[in-house]
């Protein structure tokens, strides 16, 4: 299918698709997500992935987050090519390279919207007494200081996502995944957080990629990668370097 | 996640259940608290047969000399009046100061006894009372009848020219009770007589009266006065020095270092005799029962295990979807099969606890009860019947922690093995 595309050859992408698969036997029958993708996102793009309900999309991403291996194809992220890594060097990839944001936004019930933002930091080993504050200051930044002891249910649709994004950025990730962030927003909320989303990214020079069926949304994007019955088709050409001058 | 981590989360996790953990933790509650009980109470049982056996004599020791070849020079027992065996390894005045100097002996009394075929009267104010002769420390004799009492005067007997009597000798000979304390200190004749006809009279101060049940009507003499009268029947003047004497009673400070004196006085060649034998034997059926009844406590704690296997289960059922967002947000498949299994461990920590609480409370309880119940039927008994130490506290908890924990492998290896993917989706 389409050929790679890379601006600056001197400089890796972040995230390289050679010929990825990935089929799912179900009883007798296999069904195929993703049959054979090729594609790159280099630092700093924010990629749109839209395309139809089964075309692939949340599979790519999670093949991307390492929650999921491909059955063929290569996928590299950050150098690590996760269709052969070890298991543990998965988990180290999800907690350190990845920043997963969930359409249901997926916050743990029982704790306070301060400790969902800790647990990453508790999983990542940051002593305790560095958590709590990191934790604030995340809040702080996604504009719920306030609202750190409250529980999820006392929290609305768009305070939830926002403290899911608040979780995502706790160990500074290279690469943020978000599968239809503003799905279960309405229309303000959703553009609301998808402000937010794009200012910590430009500020903080992140690499975005967002499954979304809103073209509103898909249009904030530097580029947009359309995928249908498991390929990918011809993108638009990446607008780099719009994405954030200092690169981490 | 660091360890501590985990076991707090684990810890914070527990407590967010209160009611469902404590539910899961009922039945390790029952568990615990009936092995505690159970436990305690053998160990209560133990002690009261320890502390009544050393208020016997557990805490002596009767020692005999050596005897060549052993059978035939044995005979005469705790009555006895052995001279007649070859004495190969005899009891004298220097074993005597050895081992009053021994760590822990706190009285070495030496017996002699006298032969049987020797009549003793008591004489007083003319009249005369044939009585028998006892040893001071005569252990049968006060396992079956406890402790003498005195009724006058001390039941010290003194080395030398010291005599006791019992108040059935006295009455015998005429005197009333109301007299006893007057007595103590006046001499008594106690007169031997062969079978021959020839008498002997030892002139004796009193140094105490006993009661005894019934008329019996015997006297406690002196050592020394013994070897005097056996001197005089045998008509040797160096008895002691080549036979030296009968036996010896030594108490100890307590039953463990009588335990201890026993192989050493038997390296030396002695004959030994304790009451330890008997609370050996009791000791050990205590045990198999102890340990029956702990068995049959386990089947609890095992039906316990059950229960918390099937609250983790459920847990992990609930909670599916809070395990794929770990899992997504970087937690190992190891980190959440140490979560559940800590949680699990908690569960029965927490049972363990109170399982010994309530074991502790019930036994002090029953305690109450069997004390008031004894006291009604005129029994004075001293001491606990359930005895919880701190190795039994220490042991079930962390027995009930080690069960929470086992019953938690299957549904925390079933947590671990979850898809993140399939987790994420669960609703």
């Amino acid at each position: 299918m389409n050929m790679p595309t890379d601006p600056s050859p001197g400089n890796p992408p972040l995230i390289l698709g050679q010929n990825l698969s990935r089929r799912y036997g179900v009883g007798k029958s296999t069904v195929v997500a993703l049959a054979g993708a090729d594609f790159t996102v280099q630092r700093g793009e924010f990629v749109a992935l839209v395309g139809s309900s089964g075309s692939g999309k949340s599979t790519l991403l999670n093949l991307i987050g390492g929650l999921d291996r491909p059955s063929g194809g290569r996928i590299t992220v950050d150098g690590v090519s996760l269709g052969e890594t070890t298991e543990l060097e998965l988990v180290r990839h999800r907690r350190t390279r990845i920043g997963f944001i969930f359409q249901s936004f997926n916050l743990l019930p029982t704790l306070s919207a301060v400790e969902n933002v800790e647990v990453p930091l508790l999983l990542a080993e940051l002593p305790k007494v560095q958590r709590r504050p990191r934790a604030l200051a995340l809040l702080e930044a996604v504009g719920l200081r306030e609202r750190a002891e409250h529980t999820p249910n006392e929290l609305s649709g768009g305070e939830k996502q926002r403290v899911a994004i608040a979780r995502a950025l706790a160990n500074d990730p290279v690469l943020l995944l978000a599968d239809e962030p503003t799905g279960n927003l309405d229309s303000k909320n959703g553009t609301a957080v998808l402000d937010l989303l794009c200012g910590l990214l430009r500020a903080k020079g992140m690499t975005m990629l967002i499954v979304t069926h809103d073209l509103q949304v898909a249009a904030r994007a530097d580029r947009k990668l359309t995928m249908k019955d498991g390929f990918i088709q011809a993108g638009e050409p990446p607008a780099f370097p719009t994405a954030a001058p200092n690169v981490s | 996640m660091t360890t501590p981590d985990i076991i707090s989360t684990a810890l914070a996790n527990v407590g967010r259940h209160k009611l469902r953990s404590f539910l899961a933790s009922l039945g390790v509650v029952v568990g615990t608290l009936t092995i505690v009980l159970l436990i305690s109470l053998a160990m209560g049982i133990r002690a009261q047969i320890n502390r009544q056996f050393e208020r016997l004599g557990l805490d002596r020791l009767t020692l005999r000399p050596g005897t060549g070849g052993g059978a035939g020079g044995g005979m005469g027992g705790p009555f006895g009046a052995d001279i007649s065996g070859r004495r190969t390894k005899i009891i004298g005045a220097a074993e005597i100061a050895r081992w009053q100097a021994l760590p822990g002996v706190l009285k070495v009394t030496p017996e002699v006894g006298l032969p049987r075929s020797i009549a003793l009267e008591l004489s007083t104010r003319g009249r005369n009372q044939p009585v028998s002769s006892s040893l001071a420390e005569n252990q049968l004799f006060n396992l079956i009848n406890g402790q003498p009492r005195p009724l006058a005067g001390s039941l010290d007997l003194p080395d030398e020219g010291g005599l006791i009597a019992t108040q059935g000798a006295l009455q015998a000979l005429g005197l009333a009770n109301a007299e006893f304390p007057a007595l103590i200190g006046q001499t008594f004749e106690v007169i031997l007589r062969s079978p021959r006809g020839e008498t002997q009279a030892f002139p004796l101060r009193l140094a105490g009266i006993s009661v005894s049940s019934g008329r019996r009507a015997e006297v406690q003499i002196s050592p020394a006065t013994r070897i005097a009268m056996k001197s005089w029947w045998f008509n040797k003047t160096d008895l002691l020095q080549t036979e030296g004497y009968d036996s010896v009673t030594i108490r100890t400070a307590d039953v463990r270092r009588a335990h201890e004196l026993i192989p050493v006085f038997k390296g030396e060649g002695f004959r030994v005799e304790s009451l330890e034998m008997i609370v050996e034997v009791a000791d050990r059926i205590l045990l198999a029962v102890t340990t029956m009844l702990a068995l049959i406590a386990s089947v609890a704690l095992i039906v316990a295990m059950i229960g918390i296997a099937n609250t983790m289960i459920m847990a992990i059922y609930e909670r599916t979807r809070e395990i794929g967002v770990l899992r997504a947000l970087g937690a190992s498949a190891g980190e959440i099969r140490r979560l559940f299994m800590i949680e699990a461990g908690f569960i029965g920590l927490i049972g363990g606890i109170f399982g010994l609480l309530g074991g502790w409370l019930a036994g002090v309880v029953l305690n109450q009860a069997i004390v008031w119940f004894l006291h009604s039927r005129d029994v004075t008994v001293e001491g606990k019947f359930f005895v919880v130490s701190l190795a039994l506290a220490l042991g079930t908890v962390a027995f009930a922690t080690v069960i929470g924990t086992l019953a938690g492998v299957l549904p925390a290896r079933r947590a671990a093995k979850l898809d993140p993917l399939v987790a994420l989706r669960h609703e």
